[in-house]
């Protein structure tokens, strides 16, 4: 649980960092689908990997932080749809959980 | 009863989508943005201000390089353009030498090749200047100003300079005669930019700021060339001749630029 809460704390930072700091800069600010939302599959990645096998919480930060990426991210493509990237990286998460997981075993799972 | 982990999730899918798409439906969408605008402002805030000052000073750091490499550059074309300007300035006043000449119409009088003063010995009573050989100067050949001044002769001939010995020189002497009168002397050096005036027949008059100019009796330079004004006559009764000191046309010493009579 703290874990969890520490994980969605984290991307609500991230997030706000992206559309508040980073676009100061123009190496970030280059597009609406930014560095960050890279750096945030990518910790869904993590988390997914990094958690028992029978386990399924990895999936909840990745729902969350699709979540804040359509609060507070712009449109993507032109979809203006609240839940866009909340689909995406839950899809992703669950793919990982369900069909990668199965197959793949790494060192990092304790 | 339990559900199995694959319907749950299926089913926690299906619920989150319709839960969105009723979410995207409706203006609620709207109040949830607004709501984490709302709470997120302060720290967004922060961030921004944070990112503002951190990224001004990212760029006074770059931007200070630029500035200075750009002002690297503006200083090489200062340079360049004063060095241009310069050039310039040397050519438009060689320039109004030359019309100045022409309007006086030297050219018509005599050849002639235009030369700058690139060194002076005023205690040997000589210039160096930057024509010689090379552009047809021989040794012995009349130097004057654009205002047809005489200002010496050519001595030693280098191949791209010449030694121009004045007329104020302690082993130049040359005949001259008042100018308006058939009056005629010999002029000589007498060193330290100085010129005097000897054999000056005795029964004559002289008066101070007479004009002399050069006669062509020497053949050492072409008659009717300004040498300068009668000063300081002195006539003594146990001298078959008088003489008189001669102020030069010209000073010497600004002298820079300078005209070379290659035929006359």
């Amino acid at each position: 649980m703290r874990k969890l809460l520490i994980s969605l704390l984290l991307f609500y930072i991230l997030i706000l960092l992206q559309v508040s700091f980073l676009p100061h800069f123009f190496l970030f600010s280059w597009s609406s689908i930014s560095n960050l939302a890279f750096i945030i599959i990518f910790l869904i990645f993590y988390l997914c990997f990094s958690e028992r096998p029978e386990k399924n919480s990895g999936i909840i930060p990745a729902l969350f932080a699709g979540f804040f990426l359509d609060i507070f991210s712009g449109n993507f493509l032109g979809i203006d749809f609240l839940g866009f990237w909340t689909f995406i990286l839950a899809i992703i998460a669950i793919f990982i959980k369900f069909f990668l997981r199965r197959y793949v075993r790494f060192p990092l799972a304790q | 009863m339990g559900l199995p982990p694959k319907l749950k999730i299926g089913l926690i899918v299906v619920l989150l989508l319709a839960f969105f798409v009723i979410l995207n439906l409706t203006p609620a969408h709207k109040g949830v943005k607004n709501f984490f605008y709302l709470i997120s402002s302060p720290i967004q805030k922060t961030f921004w201000a944070a990112g503002d000052s951190f990224s001004d000073f990212l760029e006074s750091v770059f931007q200070g390089e630029k500035i200075k490499e750009e002002n690297e550059n503006l200083q090489l074309k200062i340079q360049q353009l004063v060095a241009e300007n310069t050039s310039l300035q040397e050519l438009r006043k060689e320039n109004e030498i030359l019309r100045q000449a022409l309007e006086i119409g030297l050219e018509k009088d005599f050849e002639l090749s235009f030369a700058k003063v690139i060194g002076k010995d005023l205690f040997q009573d000589s210039f160096t200047i930057n024509k010689g050989k090379e552009d047809g100067l021989s040794s012995g050949l009349p130097v004057i100003t654009q205002q047809k001044i005489l200002v010496g002769k050519i001595g030693e001939v280098y191949e791209n300079f010449s030694k121009v010995i004045l007329v104020s020189d302690k082993e130049s002497s040359f005949d001259v005669k008042i100018a308006d009168r058939e009056i005629s002397g010999v002029a000589k050096g007498k060193g330290g930019l100085g010129l005097i005036l000897d054999l000056l027949p005795w029964e004559t008059e002289i008066k101070e700021g007479e004009q002399v100019i050069t006669s062509s009796l020497g053949g050492v330079f072409p008659g009717g060339i300004l040498v300068g004004s009668i000063k300081n006559v002195k006539k003594s009764d146990v001298k078959p001749f008088q003489t008189a000191e001669i102020r030069l046309a010209t000073s010497l010493k600004e002298l820079s630029n300078l005209f070379i009579i290659t035929k006359f």
